[in-house]
């Protein structure tokens, strides 16, 4: 048996080497692969908690290293698994309309598909957060607002090429984070939602405090180089595709990560995370490094955000905005729609862009007095979305531990 | 020196309300292990039902026409108290519609519970509009109704309010100790699975527990509404600095949540007071400052390690 503790090598039969630090061979199609764990007389699960527990029966009696199963899902090597139709046909169609929409849209439109396309990045961070960590953020509204800020005073105050300005918001996301991660992820879940709604409450406050009750503007335009062809007046269309670039590119870095060893590491800290402590995951660093992540992806749209924003002020991240993109996130992480898949962060926030703008463009529905406007406002559509979904998510969970009884 | 009394009396009536949310919040997450982040929601709801009851038949304020046989305005103190009952049936109902059939599941009931505060602020907005609304305090605030105490004034009406909450406060400690229903609510606190099988209805307790929870934060909410006037974000900050002091109480202590709410309304009157860079508004970061500190440096609060291991604590 292998000691958890000792640094593997390659090519050993390491659990270390097959759960989290060194890829594991997984032959293509193949169900699943066993690992040895360094526990005689028991089989556990090291898979994401809607999987059942396959028994290893060839497992001799006086086996001192029984099997453990990782079942083929989303959190095996990508060169395992081809991408599933949906998420091929929705880069076809997000690459599409990448082309198509800054020809056809108009000015306004297109602003609003530019920070649909940054709250992306703000959704990914959350994913990763709740459905591949299993942890609970109602505070990355701020911590948006928080690589807003950096972003801003980077360029405004230190110069910073306003191209670069989103990695200034990323650093200050992970700062935050890791400030707020550190002294709650040694306690339970519910300590990281505590700590984030409050910063979610407090942030408007510090803003203005730190920058006044006016909006601070960038001092820095986005000029679209001559060799665009795109004309003097049409900007946004410029400043939409250095958006999505960068959202292009971290997607790509983010799902590099999470296909890989560390993606599987961090989805056993949420599983077993007794398991992955016992095969040489440090779970707290890892979880810390995760929620890091997660704030950082938030600080980076927020960084993106000023492209076509051009100003921050204390109203754009309210805590209302936490607690819809916390909604967003458990409604398009079920079952029900779409499953937990990275690229369900589109769908939610074209929601969390778009439905506001549908529905200002309905005064006549919205603005009603009494239980029929209580019924159409936007809130109430968010806490009706958000109790369907965590109800729907409890029943699923207990169905799954009913299921492991 | 007056200076400095007037700032400690000032501290009771803001720690009052602190200390209520805190202990509503304490005994939730001790019964049920649930973080009820809409708690300062449903104190701001029990605050415009007060001002419902206290408007009489009033056109101007939605469903206070539901009161049209009693014709004329409830005094405020029987307002608080109509809407201290309404509240406690409020948070039994929300409990057994809402909150248990996430079976416990933390994810989808902090969840349950974003969407409690969602609902009950559009709620609000809808049917009673952002205006603020007065709804009075209960005591006297008449300039002269004061007690002059080494040059500090010191109000009936902070007085009654911090006489109030104590008190209420005080029968809930006592209702725990001495009576079969706060046995059964020591027992499910303890170990809730061997309370259903000694024949406690644990499901009864928990809802009675929420019940009690949302008539403590409602009472906080109508008592307070005297200082803050009613509006849709009046418990924004409250709940902030509650859930501060019930992190101060290890969330498991509603004692320890009760003196952590008073020591940080202490500490926030003397900071705006003393400390030339901080108003007011921006004590509402030192409670986050000390969610921290206290998370980092002593997750068990004002408990000891001892009692925090155990949760078993009162």
């Amino acid at each position: 048996m292998t000691d958890s503790h000792e640094p593997p090598t390659p090519g050993s039969e390491s659990p270390v080497f097959r759960l989290g630090l060194r890829e594991a061979p997984v032959p293509h199609g193949s169900p699943a692969v066993s690992v040895p764990i360094p526990r005689a007389g028991a089989t556990r699960e090291v898979a994401e908690s809607d999987t059942p527990v396959t028994p290893a029966r060839d497992q001799a009696p006086d086996d001192p290293a029984p099997l453990a199963v990782i079942p083929s899902d989303s959190t095996q090597p990508a060169a395992a698994r081809w991408p599933s139709r949906l998420t091929v046909a929705a880069l076809v169609a997000i690459a599409a309309l990448v082309v198509v929409v800054p020809l056809r849209a108009s000015s306004t439109f297109l602003t609003d598909v530019t920070q649909l396309a940054a709250f992306c990045l703000v959704f990914a961070g959350l994913w990763l957060l709740t459905h591949r960590m299993g942890l609970l953020s109602v505070g990355h509204g701020a911590l948006t607002g928080v690589g807003a800020y950096a972003a801003l005073h980077a360029v405004n105050d230190f110069g910073l090429p306003p191209m670069l300005m989103p990695l200034a918001g990323f650093a200050a996301g992970c700062a935050v984070g890791a400030l707020l991660g550190i002294p709650a992820l040694r306690l339970p879940k519910a300590y990281l939602a505590l700590l984030t709604l409050s910063a979610a409450v407090a942030f408007p406050i510090v803003l203005r405090q730190l920058d006044g009750p006016l909006p601070v503007t960038l001092d820095s335009e986005f000029i679209a180089p001559t060799w665009t062809g795109i004309a003097p007046n049409d900007e946004h269309i410029w400043e939409f595709w250095i958006v999505v670039a960068w959202v292009a590119v971290a997607f790509w870095l983010l799902h590099g990560l999470l296909t890989g060893p560390i993606g599987r590491a961090l989805v056993a800290t949420r599983d077993e995370p007794t398991a992955a402590a016992t095969f040489g995951v440090s779970v707290y660093r890892l979880r810390l490094a995760g929620v890091s992540l997660s704030s950082g992806l938030a600080g980076l749209a927020g960084g993106l955000m000023l492209i076509p924003v051009n100003f921050n002020d204390q109203f754009q991240y309210p805590e209302e905005l936490s607690i819809k993109l916390f909604a967003l996130t458990i409604a398009f992480g079920s079952t029900a729609i779409g499953g937990s898949r990275l690229i369900m962060t589109v769908p939610a926030a074209t929601v969390l862009v778009l439905l506001p703008v549908w529905l200002v463009d309905r005064p006549g529905w919205v603005n009603q007095g009494g239980w029929i406007g209580f019924l159409k406002s936007e809130f109430f559509l968010y806490a009706a979305l958000l109790l369907v979904a965590a109800y729907a998510r409890s029943r699923r969970a207990r169905a799954v531990r009913l299921y492991d009884a | 020196m007056t200076l400095f009394l007037q700032r400690v009396f000032d501290s009771f009536a803001n720690g009052s309300a602190y200390a209520a949310l805190a202990v509503a919040i304490s005994m939730v997450f001790r019964s049920t292990g649930v973080l009820n982040l809409a708690q300062g929601q449903m104190a701001m709801l029990s605050a415009y039902i007060a001002v419902v009851f206290a408007a009489g038949a009033d056109p101007g304020v939605a469903f206070s026409g539901w009161l049209t046989p009693f014709a004329t305005p409830w005094p405020i103190w029987a307002a608080v108290a109509g809407a201290v009952v309404v509240s406690a049936a409020v948070g039994a109902l929300l409990e057994y519609t809402v909150i248990r059939p996430m079976r416990g599941d933390p994810v989808p009931t902090i969840g349950a519970t974003l969407g409690l505060y969602l609902l009950i602020g559009v709620f609000v907005v809808k049917h009673f509009g952002g205006r603020q609304r007065f709804l009075g305090s209960p005591f006297p605030q008449e300039h002269t109704d004061r007690f002059i105490i080494g040059g500090a004034r010191l109000w009936f009406d902070t007085i009654g309010l911090t006489l109030t909450m104590l008190a209420a406060i005080g029968l809930l400690a006592l209702v725990q100790r001495t009576t079969k229903v706060g046995l059964a609510f020591r027992a499910i606190t303890s170990n809730r699975d061997s309370s259903a099988l000694v024949g406690i209805r644990v499901e009864w307790v928990v809802m009675g527990g929420w019940a009690v929870a949302a008539a403590l934060g409602g009472l906080a909410g109508g008592l307070i509404a005297g200082e803050l006037n009613v509006r849709p974000d009046m418990m924004e900050r409250l709940l902030i600095f509650g859930l501060a002091a019930a992190t101060l109480g290890g969330l498991r202590s509603p004692a320890l949540a009760l003196a952590g709410g008073y020591l940080l309304a202490f500490a926030e009157t003397m900071m705006a007071g003393y400390v030339g860079f901080i108003d007011s508004q921006v004590t509402l970061v030192w409670a986050l400052g000390v969610l921290i500190v206290v998370l980092s440096v002593r997750p068990s609060g004002l408990l000891s390690r001892k009692a925090a291991r155990e949760g078993l604590r009162t």
